[in-house]
């Protein structure tokens, strides 16, 4: 059994390729809920990207929804045109309507930062590839209320700038290993 | 020294204990930032500083307080899918009414009532139409009532206005005024629009309506008393034979548990409430 009860991935530009390299794959068993906020801004992408996960990877995939729970062997999709939020101690999800947060919706760093108080420690936050610097922020924020923080190595991200943002607010964390992130994730865990 | 999101958290709970405002549903980080820009423009020193004179009845304070926490973000045209729908599907209906009355709760600065006035007016409804747009933000009720906004915020009407599928921007071009670094909504518009004071969580119905839109506010709230106030507030608002519109973040089931509610197609919440 996981140590983790809830995996919290954000990224923009390329991120999509990490996810899927550290899902894909044969099933999995017990594979705690992921929630992937990625900044798309219209409803048709997140759509589609959703339908092309789906198909992809071996669990399900979805949109979150106002509301819901988050389950086990489910990869759930930001919303396009809110920020998302967890609550119910990172049990379920919350759609919050405003402008964009540090110029980002949704925001990374809210999403992160909704899930800071005690359920930090069982939350691994992975910051994918991005061309801005979101998700640092909450990241640390995550990381100062004991959550597990781990980036995807820049030199392998086509865009940098976020995860060597959120190298530089970060004092521990994991790079995880180009080629072979479906192994780290499962070691991990 | 107290941590600014637990000073945060504490300011909200004195200003729910002190108002009829609930802040503590709202995103923590997007509020200490507002909390912050406040200590800022009114030069306060400290969150604690705050504290002190909103407990020692400073309320004058308070009320510039609840003014800069409140969300006042609005898009023209917002998901556009709605604004389709309205036009081929609901507006035909309702063109059998000669008076017909429209209100969007938490309209903010005005956004969605003017965008709704404009398609009314492509259907030759605005001048049978009386729009009523409520919000809890005193400021952004004022603002509403100038119908101008920023020159900035045109190329969003337009891009908008053009994702519904008009071909031509004709209407909309006949519907507005540029001056200087402001676009206003034209008289025939604005004549239509009243705007007013209105507390979802507080305040009754304002009558019956044809058309009650209450789209991305109800999220701020707690699941009961979402519930609470469709309920109890919005159908009651709505003529039989009418419409309510919610957001797309809005996941109410109306009409799973409400015999007389119809959701006209799945992915839009747009309802008809049957005679």
């Amino acid at each position: 059994m996981s140590r983790f009860k809830r995996i919290l991935i954000g990224g923009s530009a390329g991120s999509i390729a990490l996810v899927e390299k550290l899902l894909s794959g044969s099933p999995w068993l017990n594979l705690p809920p992921i929630v992937y906020a990625c900044h798309i801004m219209d409803d048709d992408s997140v759509n589609r990207m959703c339908e092309l996960l789906a198909q992809k990877l071996p669990l399900n995939v979805s949109i979150a929804t106002p509301g819901g729970d988050l389950v086990k062997n489910n990869l759930y999709l930001a919303p396009a045109g809110y920020h998302i939020l967890l609550e119910d101690s990172g049990k379920t999800f919350r759609y919050f309507d405003d402008g964009p947060f540090l110029s980002s919706k949704p925001s990374i760093n809210l999403f992160f930062m909704s899930c800071c108080g005690r359920e930090a420690r069982s939350t691994l936050a992975i910051i994918g590839g991005g061309a801005n610097s979101d998700g640092a922020e909450g990241i640390r924020a995550l990381s100062l209320r004991g959550a597990s923080c781990a980036i995807a190595d820049p030199e392998y991200c086509q865009f940098d700038m976020m995860p060597r943002a959120a190298i530089n607010a970060l004092d521990e964390f994991q790079i995880i290993p180009h080629s072979s992130e479906r192994k780290w994730l499962e070691k991990t865990l | 020294m107290v941590e600014p999101i637990v000073a945060t958290e504490l300011i909200l709970l004195l200003v729910k204990r002190l108002t009829d405002y609930d802040f503590t549903h709202y995103s923590l980080p997007v509020l200490q930032r507002r909390i912050e820009a406040f200590l800022k423009q009114n030069r306060i020193d400290s969150y604690s500083a705050l504290l002190t004179r909103l407990l020692n009845g400073d309320n004058e304070l308070l009320q510039q307080l609840i003014q800069s926490l409140t969300i006042t973000y609005s898009v023209f045209f917002r998901d556009t899918k709605y604004f389709e729908r309205l036009h081929y599907s609901v507006l035909p209906k309702l063109s059998i009414h000669a008076n017909i009355k429209v209100w969007s709760l938490g309209c903010s600065t005005g956004e969605e009532i003017y965008s709704l006035a404009c398609l009314f007016k492509i259907n030759s409804l605005l001048e049978r139409t009386r729009f009523l747009g409520t919000d809890i933000n005193e400021n952004a009720i004022a603002s509403a009532r100038t119908g101008a906004f920023d020159i900035e915020r045109l190329d969003e009407l337009q891009a908008q206005f053009k994702a519904i599928g008009f071909e031509s921007s004709r209407s909309l071009i006949d519907s507005i005024s540029v001056v200087d670094d402001k676009f206003s909504f034209n008289e025939d518009i604005t004549k239509r629009c009243q705007f007013s004071k209105h507390n979802v969580v507080k305040g009754g119905s304002l009558g019956r309506m044809h058309l009650v839109s209450c789209r991305n506010l109800l999220i701020y709230l707690s699941r009961d008393e979402q519930i609470r106030i469709v309920k109890e507030l919005l159908i009651p608002s709505v003529e039989p034979g009418g419409y309510l519109l919610l957001g797309n973040a809005e996941n109410i089931q109306l009409e799973l548990d409400m015999p007389n509610i119809k959701k006209l197609s799945s992915g839009i919440n747009i309802f008809q409430v049957m005679e």
